[in-house]
């Protein structure tokens, strides 16, 4: 019942002109008022989110999509516990992209990370243009990978919200053991204590689990 | 919780859009407000639920808070303001600092310490610092409420907390966090510990006083009286054994609560970026060389002894004529650089010469570059950035290298170079987007463009030695990003440059681009290295410190050496390894056998010396650890108060942090239970499984455990200690195998 603030880091992968940063500044600053400056960050922006009495804040790091910086995308998504993999529904290369950065987020990211595939520029199609990446195949990659997959719009913030809160809902909760507390708690500074009281034969029997 | 879930369940979205309530939220170090709110809700009312969000919404929002609660809780803004500039350190922190750096002078170490082992005892002294100064804080509070003068506080005794205290209290600790969950006092405990780091401690502290009251006065000069927490931490207590009854705090109180203890929270990350200038500061002043002939440890107890002395007279004269003790032992040492007012970190990583001369690289590399795109227009072309942009004018041009000059030369401790590099994106962002696509161009645009000098060490600085707890967020962010560039702008190459740049090179920028730094040169735990590494997750940066608990009794710090030392060997057993291992081990117990650390807490800085941690074994020190093996056995135990070279605690920095501490923990405690390895195939069974045989075998070990103890982990005699560390290699290497088996 504890009412405890989770930090998850997520990171936005996908080619460059997706529209990563304008699914992000969508879903953080809710209203797209027109007039607004935009005050935050150019790239680090935080939101929060409750699910059920649960807050989680999430870390948002936003990562260039130039081809050119791809082999660079593992300082961004290291300890990210979720990523959002963006691809534009009129671009079929886009989506080409995306499969890779699933593929490289499996087998070089933390264990356990959350994927969302995101096709974002649904708004596009219904005014008419037309659609290169059909929704089922997106659909089929993301039922064989595991994947959440939202097809979103960042101009009308269609699905935009639900992508954020559907990556929510998956990340394990915090009081679900205390030993996950200690590492969220701990998750970004390295300040892990050894604790030397910690029943030995517990430890033990875990270990095959975290030693990767 | 089961209904709460199911509810979600069956809630539709829509409606949970809904909870979506709260503003950005930039700096985002306190919680407190929020967790506050979520404690207030009855976890199966909804109407309570609703009704508290909206509370919450606006309280979230503290810029534009106008609350409907009571009372008005200020704004982070008019807390800081509130604070007022702190200048100053209080008095005992800034001995502490004292204290630190005449450690690190000490000419203990027999070989001089690498930047990394250095920047792991900085890392362990922050967290100690972090510490002190919740304490201070909440001492302080105390004081200020029960309308005691903070006068008092500067004349404490300068230990804060002894450690038998702590753990006389950690039992009671335990009850009293157990029994809160729903309270309201959980929550304030939760915020502290987001704003320190060892809330369950200093809490069961504080309980610990509120409920001695007066006779903790004598003890410690905690003069507790009724202030509002303390009041609240007996309520609490109890409650714990009432089991049952809330005590219900009235929402101005509540706020009360939230303020003081955001203010703690304030002030000590104040405290903490002082403790960084003044650390840094003081280095500048005294120089960063240690003398190289190790003195007699009564120097060093002297230099205790004169702080003790000196405590009542004031800081100043303690800290010159430490300062100036130190100097005439570097002088007469003739090893002293004398670094003069202009802080130059290089001088940090004078030991590593790895990093200096990628940095040399670096540089010489970005200096080609630029001789290269001899002009914006080419450079900008290569980058991929719009050529004719209004982003592009003389005025951000210098005023970015105006902050890169900063940067790089007249800012010193690694807090202030951070902020400037949170400055140089705020500027960049000005000129850009809000995509991250183009502002990575950019990044690299700009560091070509002005070339400032000592780039990557300045970078590595900040990483090695800004408090890593306070190295998140967009702190963290930034400075990823210029690791990023920095990475991009080392693995450029020839074949990355367009056929008409690669037909006019020169032969001298041929060479310089013709490969990679990082293929050059490899460096020891780096940013840099994470790219060859592809097996593991990717390694960045941060070198982990394994924190012994500061436990004074030898026999159970000797076991966490022990253990910590062997479980951190994750690196795949190579005989270099294992060499190492042994003898770093032997090096330990030798030394924990012969040294009792003293008691007082002021000493535990020198007691981090043993918290050296390496990353990574560099394969070219075999000769080195058979000659360091010579010396250590020529200096027997007379020495064994150094840090011995072979002393290196090896670290396999793995990045996966979360599971990190697991791993370490489990590691360590597997070879706790399997000194002899061997043995160890009954743990899984049950009894009924076992035959007469394996009960035969199993009376055996048992036999052996009782006869041959030394054989465990006991480092009573140093006799054992060769069987104790072929014992524990091979155990660990079994241990390190089957992680490499399950990963």
């Amino acid at each position: 019942m504890n009412s405890n603030v989770t930090s998850v880091k997520l990171v936005l992968l996908g080619e460059a002109a997706v529209g990563k940063s304008s699914i992000v500044l969508r879903f953080v600053s809710n209203d797209f008022s027109e007039n607004k400056e935009p005050t935050i960050g150019a790239a680090f922006l935080t939101q929060r989110v409750n699910i059920g009495n649960h807050t989680i804040k999430f870390e948002i790091w936003d990562t260039a999509g130039q081809e050119r910086f791809a082999s660079l995308a593992p300082m961004y998504y290291r300890n990210a516990q979720a990523a959002l993999v963006v691809y534009d529904v009129t671009k079929p290369q886009s989506f080409i992209k995306a499969r890779h950065w699933v593929k490289e987020l499996q087998e070089q990211a933390n264990k356990g990370i959350i994927i969302a595939l995101v096709g974002n520029k649904a708004d596009i199609i219904e005014d008419g243009e037309e659609r290169k990446v059909a929704r089922e195949e997106a659909e089929k990659l993301a039922e064989e990978e595991g994947l959440l997959f939202f097809e979103t719009s960042a101009k009308t913030g269609n699905n935009v919200n639900e992508t954020f809160l559907a990556i929510g809902e998956k990340i394990p909760l915090k009081n679900s053991s205390s030993a996950n507390d200690q590492h969220h708690d701990t998750n970004n500074n390295n300040n892990q204590r050894i604790d030397l009281d910690n029943n030995p034969v517990d430890a033990a029997s875990n270990a095959p689990g975290c030693s990767c | 919780m089961e209904s709460k879930l199911a509810e979600l369940q069956g809630e539709p979205i829509k409606d949970r859009v809904r909870t979506f309530h709260t503003p950005p939220i930039t700096d985002s170090r306190f919680d407190g407000s929020q967790a506050l709110k979520e404690s207030y809700k009855a976890p199966d009312d909804s109407d309570s639920f609703d009704s508290n969000r909206s509370n919450d919404e606006s309280s979230d929002a503290n810029s534009t808070a106008t609350l409907a609660s009571p009372r008005k809780k200020a704004s982070h803004e008019e807390l800081e303001k509130r604070v007022g500039p702190i200048k100053e350190l209080p008095v005992e922190l800034s001995r502490q600092i004292d204290v630190f750096i005449i450690d690190l002078k000490q000419p203990k170490y027999l070989h001089p310490l690498t930047v990394i082992q250095l920047a792991n005892l900085f890392q362990s002294f922050y967290s100690k610092f972090d510490k002190a100064a919740f304490q201070l804080l909440n001492n302080a509070n105390n004081n200020i409420n029960g309308n005691n003068s903070i006068n008092n506080t500067p004349t404490h005794s300068g230990s804060l907390l002894s450690v038998s205290r702590e753990t006389l209290s950690s039992g009671l600790s335990g009850i009293f966090a157990r029994s809160r969950s729903g309270s309201i006092n959980n929550n304030i405990r939760r915020q502290r510990r987001s704003s320190s780091l060892f809330g369950n401690d200093t809490n069961s502290n504080i309980v610990n006083n509120s409920v001695n009251g007066p006779s903790t006065m004598v003890t410690n000069n905690n003069n507790i009286n009724s202030s509002m927490m303390a009041t609240n931490m007996t309520m609490s207590l109890s409650n714990s054994s009432t089991q049952n009854s809330l005590p219900l705090l009235s929402p101005d109180e509540i706020t009360t609560h939230l303020e003081n203890n955001e203010i703690v929270g304030i002030k000590i990350d104040k405290y903490m970026e002082l403790c960084e200038r003044d650390i840094f500061q003081r280095i500048l002043e005294v120089g960063t060389s240690v003398s190289s002939v190790p003195t007699m440890l009564n120097g060093k107890d002297d230099d205790f002894t004169n702080s003790r002395d000196n405590s009542n007279t004031s800081m100043r004269d303690f800290n010159e004529s430490a300062i100036i003790n130190n100097n005439t032992s570097n002088t007469n040492n003739s090893n002293s650089v004398t670094t003069g007012n202009y802080f130059d970190v290089t001088n940090l990583f004078r030991n590593s010469v790895d990093f200096l001369e990628y940095d040399q690289l670096m540089d010489r590399r970005i200096k080609c570059l630029n001789e290269i795109m001899d002009s914006d227009d080419k450079l900008r072309k290569f980058l991929d950035l719009p050529v004719d942009s209004i982003k592009f004018n003389k005025e951000i041009d210098s005023e970015i290298k105006d902050v890169l000059i900063n940067f790089t030369q007249y800012s010193i401790p690694p807090f202030e170079k951070s902020k400037i590099l949170l400055k140089l994106h705020e500027i960049l962002k000005l000129t850009d987007s809000m995509s991250n696509d183009e502002f990575l161009s950019l990044l690299i645009y700009y560091l070509i463009k002005t070339k400032p000098k000592h780039i990557f060490l300045n970078i590595e600085f900040i990483k090695l030695f800004r408090y890593k707890k306070k190295l998140v967020e967009n702190e963290l962010y930034s400075l990823t990003n210029f690791i990023a560039a920095l990475v991009y702008i080392e693995s450029l190459t020839i074949n990355d440059l367009s056929i008409e740049y690669q037909e006019n090179l020169s032969d001298r920028q041929r060479k310089i681009l013709k490969q990679t730094i990082s293929s050059k040169i490899h460096l020891p735990n780096s940013i840099m290295n994470w790219n060859n590494s592809s097996t593991e997750s990717p390694t960045m940066d941060i070198p982990k410190i394994i924190e012994h608990p500061v436990s004074n009794t030898s026999s159970s710090s000797t076991t966490a050496n022990a253990t910590n030392t062997t479980s951190t060997n994750n690196n795949n057993g190579n005989s270099s390894n294992r060499g190492t291992f042994e003898l770093s081990l032997r090096g330990i117990l030798g030394k924990m056998k012969s040294y009792t650390p003293p008691n007082t807490l002021s000493r535990s800085s020198s007691q981090m010396s043993l918290d050296i941690v390496n990353d990574t074994v560099p394969e070219e020190n075999d000769d080195d650890i058979a000659s360091d093996e010579a010396e250590l056995e020529e200096n027997g135990q007379n020495k064994s108060m150094e840090i011995l070279p072979g002393a290196r605690l090896v670290h396999s920095i793995n990045d996966d942090e979360q599971i990190e501490g697991d791993e370490t923990m489990t590691n360590s405690t597997t070879l706790n239970m399997s000194a002899i390895d061997d043995d160890r195939r009954f743990l899984n069974k049950d009894f009924d499984e076992l035959n007469m045989k394996d009960l035969k075998e199993i009376f055996n070990i048992y036999k052996k455990i009782f006869h041959h103890p030394d054989q465990l982990i006991t480092p009573n005699n140093i006799d054992g200690n060769n069987s104790i560390t072929s014992n524990s290699s091979n155990s660990n290497n079994s241990s390190s195998n089957n992680s490499n088996e399950s990963s």
